[in-house]
């Protein structure tokens, strides 16, 4: 009965860190969950796929803070300048994380704890989508002068501080691999 | 073992490229290369970007290093490029005319960074500049030893000024009036204008703004308030001290004819309080009085209704006795009547007789 519950729980985790695994390799190519002989790749496509991903949100940052200064719109622009100086700290963060010595963290910590980086990465991952998605809607909203585009700007600067939370708690994480 | 330096001068070189000749150097010798946080090392084969990495040490410990080269050194062209991609700054002059037509400069500070995840970009701005050395027993002779593919502070400084001030800084000292430098508007428009602006060359280039402002100097009408300052600060002083002394001197008085139209508001709410304590003592005293005058009136009328009572009652009696007077005074007049006509009757009788007698005689 023991063994049964056991293999019962282990093929359950198989098959939700394998949905994990799948739901990050949807956005970073190359990613296969900390499977691989060194681990400090995954983390380096990680890391990657952020700082490309954070370039693209700037662009739509900057695109919003050029309809603001052609408009003289001074609010938008100050708005703008929020979000950017926010993904600049969020990047700057992603780019001087410490990755801990290869040997002592990215090939001897446990499995399970590769699974539970998995998580953190979807998370992270998953805001920085729903953000870019937010600043293309945002963009569309401005652009017809829309209702809603208070609320999107207050959706896209709570996206950035939550994913940017998300990769701080995904590094301390990291940093208390033993 | 040493640790390799990659670069020679960090204030001022960002990025350097090592070709495959310059690797053997590491490969025959015992060297080791720390990526420290904030740099990056890319590997470029055959012209492509293979490998990005960060953070890590490259040591030869159980032949690492030399191995590692080794596993990457299989193309025909192998390049190591590393890339300082932590923040550094670079000044530009800003100069142009103000909207009142007034000379204004200033110096540019403008914070970038390297994008090393867009190396291939970065590698389309790298220069190649020749090492010089000095040969000679005097060692005056200039000698090209090599040449070396590097991107400097100076490089970018020299790349982004003519843009720069073209696009940006001319155009927005032209928006602003002389007197408005120095305005916290004008700081927040000379940032979105550099990101506006420069975005198109910075991406090409591999490179993002994080941050720009500008130290203005002053200007014609700066100067000019500057040395006509002291006695205009005299001046504004004065009137300021004297509009104080009168906004203080208003102030007192206004404080005084609040205290005292409080004190006269206080006095009138005590004498109206005592008023109505009066009138409503009056009203106590007087319904007392009243109800005093009541009382009296009612024992008056009381009084007056038992004199009314007696003097009828003493009329009566009044009444009555002169009835019985007059009653008694009657029958006393009645005999009296009687009598006298009695005596009459006898005086008549006896004059009768004696003029009987008489006429007997």
């Amino acid at each position: 009965m023991v063994e049964v519950v056991t293999g019962a729980l282990i093929g359950y985790r198989l098959i939700k860190d394998a949905k994990f695994i799948l739901s990050v390799a949807n956005y970073v190519k190359n990613y296969k969950g900390y499977n691989k002989e060194d681990n400090r790749e995954d983390d380096r496509e990680i890391r990657n796929w952020i700082m490309e991903s954070i370039n693209g949100l700037k662009t739509h940052a900057v695109n919003l803070m050029e309809t603001g200064y052609r408009s003289d719109d001074d609010n938008l622009e100050r708005e703008a300048k929020i979000m950017i100086d926010n993904l600049d700290l969020f990047k700057n963060e992603v780019n001087l994380a410490s990755g801990k010595e290869a040997k002592s963290v990215w090939t001897k910590v446990s499995d399970e704890e590769f699974d539970n980086l998995v998580e953190f990465d979807l998370k992270v991952v998953e805001g920085i989508d729903k953000v870019d998605k937010l600043m293309t809607e945002l963009e569309a909203e401005i652009s017809s002068d829309g209702d809603n585009k208070m609320k999107l700007l207050g959706d896209v600067k709570s996206g950035i501080t939550e994913s940017r939370n998300h990769f701080i708690k995904r590094m301390q994480f990291v940093g208390g691999f033993k | 073992m040493s640790t390799m330096n990659w670069r020679e001068n960090p204030e001022e070189e960002l990025v350097k490229v090592f070709k495959r000749s310059e690797l053997s150097t590491f490969w025959t010798t015992n060297i080791s290369l720390i990526i420290e946080p904030g740099e990056t090392l890319v590997w470029i084969r055959d012209g492509h970007i293979e490998e990005i990495v960060t953070q890590t040490r490259l040591d030869n410990v159980a032949g690492g290093f030399r191995n590692w080269i080794a596993t990457k050194s299989n193309g025909k062209d192998i390049k190591m490029m590393v890339i300082d991609n932590r923040p550094f700054e670079i000044t530009i002059g800003a100069d142009g005319y103000t909207k009142d037509d007034i000379e204004q400069s200033g110096v540019a500070k403008l914070t970038l960074r390297l994008n090393h995840e867009q190396a291939n970009r970065l590698a389309g701005v790298l220069k190649e500049k020749a090492v010089k050395d000095t040969k000679g027993f005097f060692r005056k002779r200039e000698v090209i030893t090599g040449y070396e593919t590097k991107l400097t502070r100076t490089d970018i400084e020299q790349m982004m000024a003519a843009e720069a001030r073209a696009k940006v800084f001319s155009p927005v000292i032209k928006n602003f009036e002389s007197t408005d430098f120095g305005s916290r508007q004008l700081v927040g428009k000379v940032e979105t204008a550099a990101q506006v602006e420069l975005r198109k060359t910075l991406e090409l280039w591999g490179m993002s703004l994080e941050n720009a402002y500008v130290e203005w100097n002053r200007n014609a009408y700066q100067n000019w308030k500057a040395e006509k300052s002291p006695t205009l600060w005299e001046e504004k002083a004065r009137r300021e001290s004297e509009m104080e002394d009168a906004i203080h001197s208003e102030k007192v008085s206004d404080i005084r004819a609040d205290s005292s139209r409080e004190r006269l508001r206080k006095d009138s709410e005590l004498q109206s309080e005592i008023k109505a304590r009066e009138s409503e003592q009056d009203m106590n005293e007087l319904s007392q009085l009243m109800k005093m005058k009541e009382q009296i009136n009612q024992q008056k009328i009381e009084r007056t209704k038992s004199e009314a009572d007696s003097s009828i009652e003493l009329e009566k009696v009044k009444a009555g006795a002169q009835v019985e007077s007059a009653k008694y005074n009657l029958d006393t007049y009645k005999d009296a009547q009687a009598a006298e006509s009695e005596k009459m009757l006898r005086m008549m009788e006896i004059m009768q007789g004696k003029k009987k007698k008489e006429e007997e005689e």
